[in-house]
């Protein structure tokens, strides 16, 4: 095997999941900005969201076909093998990313504009800045290889589940006192709900580069 | 539960005055494959010649430590190494069939050699032999032709069953496939997972890729000291060694 054919290969790979991931941070700004800050060109900035949506499965497609393909003809092993696996990997939990951003965006789109509910968008503001910053994280740790990093954003989960369950929970009372507000207290839990999903995805990368750098599968580890 | 076959204690080599070998220590378990890799020159042929005895067989050779094959050192000046290269055996790099002899005659030499004379009880271990090597259909119906009117694939398997067919403990390849094309090596890379429920094998091979496919465990040298012995699923995955890592990856 060449290595420096090789190299330059992962080094290609590794851009495109920064573009990937530069997609996925960019769709969750906006959906941000349509759910707080309502902005007049709402239905122009949704556009840009599926744009993006659309660029990531294209570049996952991409990916995977390139990741195939140094599989069949390079037949990686030890640190080369654990990279090419662990961008696989990668791949699939970006898609999902981006998935997850344009339901979220969806949804803030539907939201109507309601005063009462104040308190619950603070936190929800709070788990949004907490995810984008876990996703920017997740992403250099993934590109620098820093595994400091990634443990630091494994670590940041746990925060980002109780952020979302306090969300929930004062959903439920905000509806237990006003039933005219069901249906956006409903869409506001579920956009926190995929917000904590793109979480779980951002710490599924973080693991994938504990597992690049130690050859670990830290996966799951809380379950056993 | 795990059964050693052969343990090497503090096995030293020289060629005159250059030494091949350094302190290597490894234990090999019965009926499993043990890759022996490293780059050319790093003492791969070495360490399996000192296995059988044949190091010796080499002018100015000599060595210091011991080879235990079930427990008994087989340099002990009791052992014979005519008897010791029976119990294990060796397959080279190029296949070498002996000239002038039939394929028959080929798989029958070493048990005639041992003595065996009943024609009845050599066909029997010929046919066993040449099965277990993967020829015997191929052959059957032309077992008088020269054993050099086989291709090269061919041969070589009729060279491993030459060195079945006296049923060793344990049969050493040094490159055996590197002489042969891929269907061949295929051949020879599917018959080493048949023969380790019957042998111990311990292969040389410079193919990265074929010792992940065929053994068990990784022996990995560089001049001449064994750098990491380790499950080949962990050596090509997580090696111990940032030396092995390198080794793998091409970044040596």
């Amino acid at each position: 095997m060449s290595t420096k054919f090789f190299d330059e290969r992962l080094g290609h790979l590794k851009s495109l999941i920064a573009s990937m991931g530069g997609c996925v941070e960019q769709m969750l700004k906006e959906a941000n900005m349509i759910i707080f800050k309502k902005p007049s060109d709402k239905k122009k900035i949704y556009q840009i969201i599926q744009e993006r949506e659309i660029e990531i499965d294209s570049l996952q497609v991409k990916l995977g076909k390139y990741c195939y393909r140094i599989l069949a003809v390079q037949s990686p092993v030890a640190k080369d093998l654990r990279a090419i696996l662990s961008i696989i990997s990668a791949n699939t939990s970006l898609e999902r990313m981006g998935d997850l951003s344009f339901e979220i965006a969806k949804k803030g789109r539907e939201l109507k504009e309601d005063p009462l509910l104040e308190t619950s968008l603070d936190c929800l503001e709070e788990l949004f800045v907490h995810i984008s910053l876990m996703v920017v994280d997740c992403l250099d740790a993934f590109i620098n290889e820093d595994e400091k990093l990634a443990r630091h954003v494994i670590l940041q989960d746990q925060r980002a589940d109780s952020l979302k369950d306090k969300i929930c929970l004062e959903l439920k009372t905000c509806i237990l006192k006003n039933k005219e507000l069901i249906d956006t207290c409903i869409q506001l839990v579920g956009v926190a709900e995929k917000l904590e999903r793109v979480g779980d995805q951002a710490t599924n990368i973080a693991e994938e580069v504990v597992f690049l750098q130690t050859g670990l599968d830290i996966k799951h580890q809380e379950e056993k | 539960m795990k059964k050693t076959l052969i343990e090497v204690k503090n096995l030293s080599a020289w060629f005159k005055k250059n030494q091949a070998l350094s302190e290597v220590n490894v234990e090999i378990e019965k009926n499993k494959v043990v890759a022996i890799i490293g780059p050319s020159g790093c003492g791969k042929s070495t360490f399996i010649r000192c296995l059988n005895r044949l190091h010796e067989e080499v002018e100015g050779a000599f060595l210091k430590g011991e080879v235990l094959l079930e427990g008994k050192n087989i340099y002990d000046s009791s052992e014979d190494p005519a008897l010791i290269r029976r119990k294990i055996g060796m397959v080279f790099q190029k296949p070498n069939p002996f000239p002038g002899m039939s394929i028959y005659d080929n798989v029958a030499i070493g048990l005639r050699l041992n003595g065996m004379k009943k024609r009845s009880l050599l066909d029997e271990r010929i046919e066993q032999s040449l099965r277990s090597a993967g020829l015997w259909k191929e052959v059957k119906d032309r077992l008088n032709y020269s054993g050099l009117s086989l291709s090269g694939g061919q041969q070589q398997r009729l060279c491993i069953a030459r060195a079945l067919a006296i049923q060793p403990f344990v049969i050493l390849m040094d490159e055996p496939t590197s002489a042969l094309d891929p269907v061949s090596t295929g051949w020879v890379e599917e018959l080493l997972q048949k023969l380790k429920k019957q042998v111990t094998v311990v292969i040389v091979t410079h193919n990265m890729q074929q010792a992940a496919r065929v053994s068990d465990r990784i022996a990995f040298f560089i001049d001449g000291k064994l750098i990491e012995y380790n499950k080949t699923s962990r050596f090509f995955t997580k090696p111990e060694s940032p030396k092995s890592e390198d080794y793998i990856t091409g970044r040596f």
